[in-house]
C-alpha cells in the first residue's frame, strides 16, 4: 500500500463530499505537507495517464475525486446531480447580491433588485447555497443570509476572495473608473 | 416593441434595458424621456390586458412623482427634493447593472465547475458502529422538507429567461 493508493482510497469513499487536507493527515497520521505533496503527485498522476478519466479538484477547501472536463458532454445525458446543473437568471442575480453583500437581509436585496426575491432565496436555501445567519438588529428583527461552503463548491473556489472583481466587468472608461472607486470603498468596509 | 414583460427581472431590469439603448453614460440619459417610455410601455401592456406584477405599478407611481416635480419651478430655498429622486433612481439602476453583470460572470465561473462530476459519498456499514442519537423530530422535518423545496423549484422553473436582447 504506497500513500497514494490510500489517499486515493478515502477519496474514492469520500465522492462528492471531499476531504479536507487536515482529515487526510489526521486518518494517515501524515504531516499536511506531505499530504500536500501526495496530492499533487496523485493529480499529477490522473493528469498524466491517458487512459484515466480521473482528476483531482479542490474547491471549498476540500479535495475530491472528480472526473475530467472532457467527459462532461457524455456525463451530462447521465448525471443530475446539482453542483452541475445552472441556476435561472433571477436566482443568479439574488446569489451574486448575497455574495458580494453578505450579510444581508431580504429586504436590502428586494431594494437593489427592485422586485420580491422570497421565491429566489428559499430555492436558494434548498439547494442549499446561502443560509441564515443570525437577526438583524432593527425593527422586525429580519433574517440576515450568508452563502454556504456548498457556494464556493458551487463556484468552484476556495476564498470568497477569488469571485469574479467588479473592475473586470466590461464597462465604459469613465464608469469603469466609477465602480473602481465603488471597489476600494467596499474593500474597506470589508476589513472593518 | 419587441420584448414580452416576462423576460425582465423587474422594473429595474426594464429600466436598465431603456437606458441602455442611448448607449451613453448612466447619468447622462435624459430621464425624461427614459420615464415617458416606461410609461408608455406599461400602458401598452395593460391596454393588451397582460399581467403586469405590482412592482412595475409602484415603480411607474415613482417615475410620475419625478415627472410632475420636475415641471414646477424650483423654489431656491428648499433643497432640490426632485433632483434627489432623480439620482436615487439612476445610482438604484446602476446597482442593479453591477450585480446584473457579475451575475452573469458567476454564471460563467459556475460552468466550469460543472465541467467535474463526482460520485455520492459511500455509505460505508460496520458491526461495531453505535447509533449517535444526536437526531430529533426537528431533524426529520428540515431532511424531508429541503427534498420537497427543491423538487418542486425545480418544477416550477417554467419561468421564460432570455440570453441577451
Amino acid at each position: 500500500m504506497s500513500k497514494l493508493s490510500e489517499i486515493e482510497a478515502l477519496l474514492f469513499v469520500a465522492g462528492e463530499d471531499g476531504l479536507r487536507l487536515r482529515q487526510i493527515a489526521d486518518i494517515l497520521s501524515l504531516p499536511p505537507t506531505g499530504v500536500s505533496q501526495s496530492l499533487e503527485k496523485l493529480a499529477e498522476k490522473y493528469q498524466k495517464d491517458e487512459d484515466s478519466s480521473l482528476a483531482l479538484l479542490e474547491t471549498s477547501n476540500t479535495y475530491k475525486l472528480v472526473t475530467k472536463q472532457e467527459f462532461a458532454e457524455i456525463l451530462r445525458a447521465y448525471s443530475k446531480a446539482p453542483i452541475n446543473q445552472s441556476l435561472s437568471r433571477a436566482s443568479l442575480e439574488t446569489l451574486s447580491i448575497i455574495a458580494y453583500k453578505q450579510p444581508i437581509t431580504r429586504v436590502e436585496v428586494d431594494e437593489i433588485r427592485g422586485v420580491n426575491s422570497s421565491g429566489a432565496i428559499a430555492k436558494l436555501q434548498a439547494f442549499e447555497l446561502i443560509r441564515e445567519d443570525g437577526k438583524k438588529e432593527v425593527l422586525g428583527r429580519p433574517n440576515l443570509y450568508v452563502t454556504t461552503n456548498y457556494f464556493l463548491d458551487y463556484m468552484g473556489i476556495n476564498h470568497l476572495e477569488e469571485l469574479p472583481a467588479v473592475e473586470e466587468t466590461e464597462l465604459v472608461a469613465e464608469e469603469g473608473q466609477l465602480f473602481a472607486e465603488r471597489r476600494i470603498e467596499e474593500e474597506d468596509e470589508h476589513e472593518n | 416593441m419587441d420584448i414580452k414583460i416576462k423576460d425582465f427581472e423587474g422594473p429595474l431590469d426594464l429600466l436598465l434595458h431603456l437606458v441602455s439603448k442611448y448607449q451613453m453614460d448612466i447619468y447622462d440619459v435624459p430621464i425624461t424621456e427614459v420615464i415617458e417610455q416606461y410609461l408608455a410601455y406599461v400602458a401598452t401592456l395593460q391596454a393588451m390586458r397582460l399581467e403586469v406584477t405590482g412592482e412595475y405599478m409602484v415603480m411607474a407611481s415613482q417615475l410620475m412623482l419625478i415627472k410632475s416635480r420636475k415641471l414646477l419651478p424650483k423654489v431656491a430655498d428648499i433643497v432640490d427634493e426632485e433632483d434627489d429622486l432623480e439620482q436615487d433612481l439612476l445610482s438604484q439602476i446602476e446597482e442593479y447593472r453591477k450585480f446584473k453583470l457579475l451575475g452573469e460572470k458567476m454564471a460563467e465561473q459556475h460552468q466550469e465547475r460543472a465541467l467535474y462530476y463526482s460520485k455520492p459519498k459511500l455509505e460505508l456499514v460496520y458491526e461495531d458502529a453505535e447509533l449517535i442519537h444526536d437526531k430529533s423530530t426537528i431533524d426529520l422535518f428540515l431532511a424531508f422538507a429541503k427534498v420537497m423545496a427543491k423538487k418542486q423549484e425545480e418544477f416550477s422553473k417554467s419561468h421564460t429567461t432570455i440570453v441577451k436582447d
